[in-house]
């Protein structure tokens, strides 16, 4: 414990909770807020470049509280990864929402609620806990917790839509909970640890691991809004407000995402000869072509963006069957192309609903056919959209593509062909719908500027977002060099 | 075979909490009022408390106690969650009550 | 890193600093990006000089890093990457001058000068791509960096062309995707060598290598505009004519075929793909090709469309060339990726001139144009006999070596589709020439026109590029036996290539 607070690892949750305290009295005053969010934000993203320099630990911290009650957290690179991106994505929504000319003129009607600060940085620490959580009950209690605070970020907007959009996605999110929770007691019973590692190791396969494992998966899929359990993400996205549509689109869902795949990585191997890579990989590419479509259908910005966070998250699915292979480099080919995805959605999807944002403020409007003209008039925010729109599309040069090649690549390697024929038909699918945003906005609308800018801070935040999956898809390497397999087998890994 | 190698009162509790999940999800399901769906989804919650307690049971060990406590803590703060939610919307709009569906 | 190494950075980052300091300029300031457009080309022209010279005298340029566990993006430059490079940096300053006068009092510059600047960055990328990785990130970017240009007008036919453009052209970069991973999976990373990596490896493999070959072919063959992929080019013809003329010329026809000519030589090995048979299905749909877009342009009657028909037929001549085996041939493929850039943004060049200054779309509007345009006229005139092959322009150069390859291979009949497409070229070109010089102007007048200079035909910005283009087709066929010239450069290039 008090090597961990040395070495820090430990801050990487105290140090937004502490933050979630600060909050409370600084949002009181708009003149303070900015400035002491911004000193806030400056020490986190020092701390986690701290750790990046001091790369991965090899030893797990462990708060122990019994005999066989063990609290277990572990900066692996997995870990260190989602840190990073939790790291990026928060300080950009945070500048975004309140450290501009704009929200500090904005009347009380409009401006952001100021339950919104302490909430989002309740929000960060927990996803950090579920990053480093190695064991089952700290990762339960990090899936509970950012459940409950993201249903009330959603919340915080006052609109009917809102608050029922909040409730399907609080029972969505209970019921994923409680299914998780009988599926760790189910393991408990059998295995006696909740230890990640140790689960890992002794796992064999029979019908509790199964019911456990399955309970587990289900669960957290509806969490993930993995299709066929998405129904309760577009309207929840779509009319939550928009800091909070980001934090949950880029950071989230990937919790759960992540946690499933912690799970997947101890508990899959056993069962890969049954059907289950095939029902999930079945499920991602089923979710990336229902996604698309109904994205392509949309008329409203935000619902299109949250549509296609549906077809994106299957897209991470298809990573989960290549990962049951025997061979280790293949696997932490596929482990890094997922993680990967992960960070090059995390970045681009934010980026495009702070857009998306931008767009809404300059043309007062929540629909696609009002963006005409846009693109004459506000090139920086379209040229946001566009970047971001590659790293999804997965072209290159971007982080999106970077993923692909990965995965793909470890698709060759074990000889799945199929997985990469769905994975370069989902980047065409995607580029239908991007490229219909673009085209209107390319549409020649009206000769003057009629539009209601944003501050250049705005435009800016969420362009450096979309030009950082343009840089990650140029250099790999300093972020694709923290996973390598021994420590992800460690944390939760295949036995080699 | 997770029946059988439990201990008899285990056995109990399994069958209840298995019953009671039941119970609940019907409930849940079926109804659209708010407020009948949220009670639906306690019993269900304490149900699946149950069902942890049956099966995670027999180790000697606090770690179901706790697992149940987190649990019910939880369950405590999304109860508080769901009625603020529910006198949100019943503020924004006084007659909307019901849940649009699915 | 040594100078050497930032030789091929700096070729890119000419353009690419330009376009992204572009894209930051307000719209209203035209002079200061015209003069950056223009000081951008013009340090690209010179550091691909330097290049050359370099590489003439044995050096090598090469830039390299790790991008991912195994794959390397290299930027090198060889003899066929200063051969495109070369090709590219000329193009370029010649049409951002006709851009300059093309878009005066037009709106949008910023945007358009920006992904123009961008579409040059990454056709140079192509050009100096030293592996498949690199070549494909660059592919990818140019597909994107020209949708924008394509679509610049904002017009509902505009938006139209760009999606038909997005669709073939993206659906291309997957299959190619497809193909480079599925090399990639077998073999790892392969730089582009002379003479080709791949016959080293094991036999076993090579079985997947045809297929993967077909595969790469296709996805590099939407580009080149090879038919039946073609269909999206005619129709990108709303764009302006700096666009049309660039796409047409150089960029993404031509990197199509230069990916072909890479794929081909530098990572199969010309001997090796020969040894594969890999070459005769490929003449086979160079041919069909040839002959098909040359009859299909006899049948348009709008001047952009026929050069858009005409383009398909002669990059194919391109591809014609890579198949027939023997040094002769590639001698010619590789001259015809030069000339034909030459002719052919000529040709469009005119086809801008005419409809900026007379409003002519259509061919049977050029009645007598010639007199009121003569430099225009003569500019088109020697692109025509260029494109006919007619001695001792530029044009005649590339069809003696096709052919003469063609004879040396043993493939006879590829000499009569040779005859046979430029007797097709005579019959579309030739009466246009007619009408220019020999017909008298219709008594209604021109459809619509401008007078946009006092002293010449039309805006200065627009005439002396094309007359200067113009005066390289006569240059590199007259000229043909320099040092340094397009033809003993291929010269030099394919002698690496046989062993």
């Amino acid at each position: 414990m008090i090597q961990m607070l040395l070495t820090g690892h430990l801050w990487l949750i105290l140090l937004p909770l502490l933050a979630a305290l600060a909050s409370v009295p600084l949002a009181r005053s708009r003149t303070l807020l900015p400035w002491g969010q911004g000193l806030l934000l400056l020490g986190w993203n020092a701390l986690v470049l701290w750790l990046w320099q001091g790369g991965v630990p090899d030893t797990p911290a462990t708060i122990t509280l019994g005999a066989s009650l063990v609290w277990t957290l572990q900066t692996d690179g997995p870990a260190l990864i989602m840190a990073l991106l939790t790291t990026w994505v928060g300080t950009a929504t945070l500048v975004h929402t309140g450290l501009h000319r704009r929200a500090a003129a904005m009347s009380a009607k409009e401006a952001t609620p100021a339950a919104f600060w302490p909430m989002a940085w309740l929000l960060l620490a927990t996803l950090n806990v579920i990053w480093l959580g190695a064991d089952l009950l700290t990762l339960y209690i990090g899936v509970e917790a950012l459940g409950l605070v993201a249903v009330a970020m959603i919340a915080l907007n006052n609109k009917t839509e809102a608050v029922q959009a909040a409730l399907r996605y609080l029972f969505a999110t209970l019921l994923g909970s409680l299914a998780y929770l009988v599926g760790a007691g189910l393991l408990f019973g059998h295995y006696g640890t909740l230890a990640l590692a140790t689960l890992a190791a002794e796992v064999t396969a029979n019908g509790p691991t199964a019911a456990g494992f399955g309970l587990m998966l289900a669960g957290l899929a509806l969490k993930a809004a993995v299709f066929p359990l998405h129904g309760w993400l577009p309207a929840a996205h779509a009319s939550a407000l928009l800091p909070v549509s980001v934090l949950h689109a880029a950071l989230v869902i990937k919790a759960s995402v992540f946690v499933m795949l912690r799970h997947w990585l101890a508990f899959a191997p056993v069962f890969a000869d049954t059907l289950l890579p095939l029902l999930v990989g079945g499920l991602g590419a089923t979710a990336i072509l229902w996604g698309s479509i109904m994205a392509l259908q949309q008329t409203r910005l935000k619902m299109l963006i949250a549509w296609s966070t549906v077809a994106q998250t299957g897209y991470l699915l298809i990573g989960f069957p290549l990962l049951l292979t025997d061979d280790a480099a293949l696997q932490q080919l596929v482990l890094q192309g997922i993680l990967y995805q992960m960070v090059a959605h995390g970045l681009a999807k934010a980026a495009l609903f702070m857009a998306a944002g931008q767009l809404v403020t300059a043309t007062g409007s929540d629909r696609i056919d009002q963006l005409t003209g846009t693109g004459r008039h506000l090139p920086l925010t379209l040229l946001t959209i566009g970047l971001a729109g590659v790293s999804l599309m997965g072209m290159p040069p971007s982080a999106g593509f970077v993923a692909k090649w990965l995965l793909a690549s470890g698709a060759i390697g074990s000889g799945q062909v199929i997985w990469l024929v769905v994975l370069l038909a989902g980047g065409l699918l995607s580029a239908t719908y991007i490229l219909r945003l673009l085209r209107q906005a390319f549409r020649e609308g009206p000769e003057q500027d009629v539009f209601h800018h944003p501050s250049r801070v705005e435009k800016i935040t969420a362009f450096m977002l979309a030009l950082m999956t343009l840089l990650l898809g140029l250099m790999a390497i300093p972020l694709l060099s923290l996973i390598d397999l021994p420590t992800a087998v460690q944390a939760g890994g295949i036995a080699p | 075979m997770i029946f059988t190698d439990m201990p008899p009162d285990a056995r109990v509790w399994l069958i209840a909490g298995a019953g009671l999940v039941l119970i609940g999800l019907t409930g849940f399901l079926l109804t659209r009022d708010l407020v009948r769906r949220l009670l639906a989804f306690h019993i269900t919650g304490s149900a699946a408390l149950l069902l942890v307690l049956a099966l995670a049971g027999g180790h000697d060990s606090p770690v179901p106690a706790l697992l149940v406590f987190t649990g019910m803590l939880v369950g405590l703060g999304a109860t508080l969650l769901a009625l603020w939610l529910l006198r949100r919307g019943q503020q924004l709009a006084p007659h909307a009550d019901a849940d649009p569906g699915p | 890193m040594s100078w050497t190494s930032w030789m091929p950075i700096l070729v890119l980052l000419s353009s690419l600093v330009t376009a992204l300091i572009i894209f930051c300029l307000p719209e209203n300031r035209h002079a200061t990006r015209g003069l950056l457009n223009l000081a951008g080309a013009v340090i690209k022209i010179l550091l691909v000089t330097v290049m050359i010279v370099g590489v003439e005298q044995g050096m090598t340029f090469e830039a390299r890093y790790t991008v991912l566990p195994g794959v390397d993006f290299i930027l090198r430059a060889d003899g066929m990457a200063m051969f495109f490079a070369g090709l590219s940096s000329v193009l370029w300053l010649f049409t951002t001058l006709y851009a300059i006068g093309y878009l005066e009092n037009s709106p949008n510059r910023s945007r358009f000068f920006g992904f123009f600047s961008l579409c040059v960055t990454s056709t140079m990328g192509i050009a100096l791509a030293g592996n498949l990785f690199t070549f494909l990130l660059f592919y990818e970017l140019l597909t994107l960096s020209t949708w924008p240009l394509v679509v610049h007008r904002g017009t509902e036919k505009a938006l139209a062309a760009g999606r038909t453009y997005l669709i073939y052209t993206l659906t291309g970069g997957a299959v190619l995707l497809g193909g480079v991973l599925w090399l990639y999976g077998l073999v790892g990373d392969v730089e582009f060598r002379e003479g080709g990596m791949l016959r080293d490896m094991p036999e076993a493999l090579h079985g997947q290598f045809a297929l993967i070959f077909a595969v790469l072919m296709v996805g590099l063959a939407v580009k080149a505009a090879m038919v039946p992929l073609h269909g999206w080019l005619p129709l990108a013809m709303v764009a302006p004519a700096p666009v049309s003329a660039l796409l047409h010329a150089v960029a993404v026809v031509k990197a199509g075929a230069f990916g072909i000519i890479r794929v081909v030589y530098d990572l199969f090995g010309i001997e090796f793909a020969a040894s594969l048979n890999l070459l005769w299905p490929l003449g086979m749909m160079a041919a069909i090709t040839i002959l098909y877009a040359s009859l299909r342009a006899l049948a348009q009657t709008q001047l952009k469309r026929r050069l858009a028909y005409s383009t398909i037929s002669q990059v194919s001549y391109i591809v014609l060339g890579i198949s027939l085996f023997g040094p002769v041939g590639t001698i010619g493929a590789l001259v015809h990726l030069l000339h034909q850039g030459f002719m052919k943004i000529t040709l469009f060049f005119c086809a801008g001139n005419y409809a900026e200054t007379l409003g002519i779309h259509d061919i049977k509007d050029l009645d007598g144009a010639g007199k009121r345009m003569p430099l225009t006229s003569a500019a088109f005139t020697l692109g025509a006999f260029g494109m006919i092959g007619a001695p001792p322009l530029a044009g005649f150069i590339s069809k003696w070596y096709l052919g003469v390859g063609a004879v040396n291979a043993g493939m006879t009949w590829a000499l009569w589709v040779l005859i046979a497409s430029s007797l097709l070229n005579a019959l579309y070109f030739l009466p246009i020439v007619h009408r220019l010089w020999f017909r008298p102007r219709a008594v209604a007048g021109w459809p619509e026109e401008q007078r946009l200079s006092q002293r010449f035909e039309t805006s200065g910005w627009l005439l002396w590029p094309t007359v200067a283009t113009a005066l390289f087709i006569i240059a590199a066929g007259v000229f043909a036996g320099m040092p340094f010239s397009p033809l003993s450069w291929a010269q030099l290039v394919a002698a690496g290539e046989y062993l």
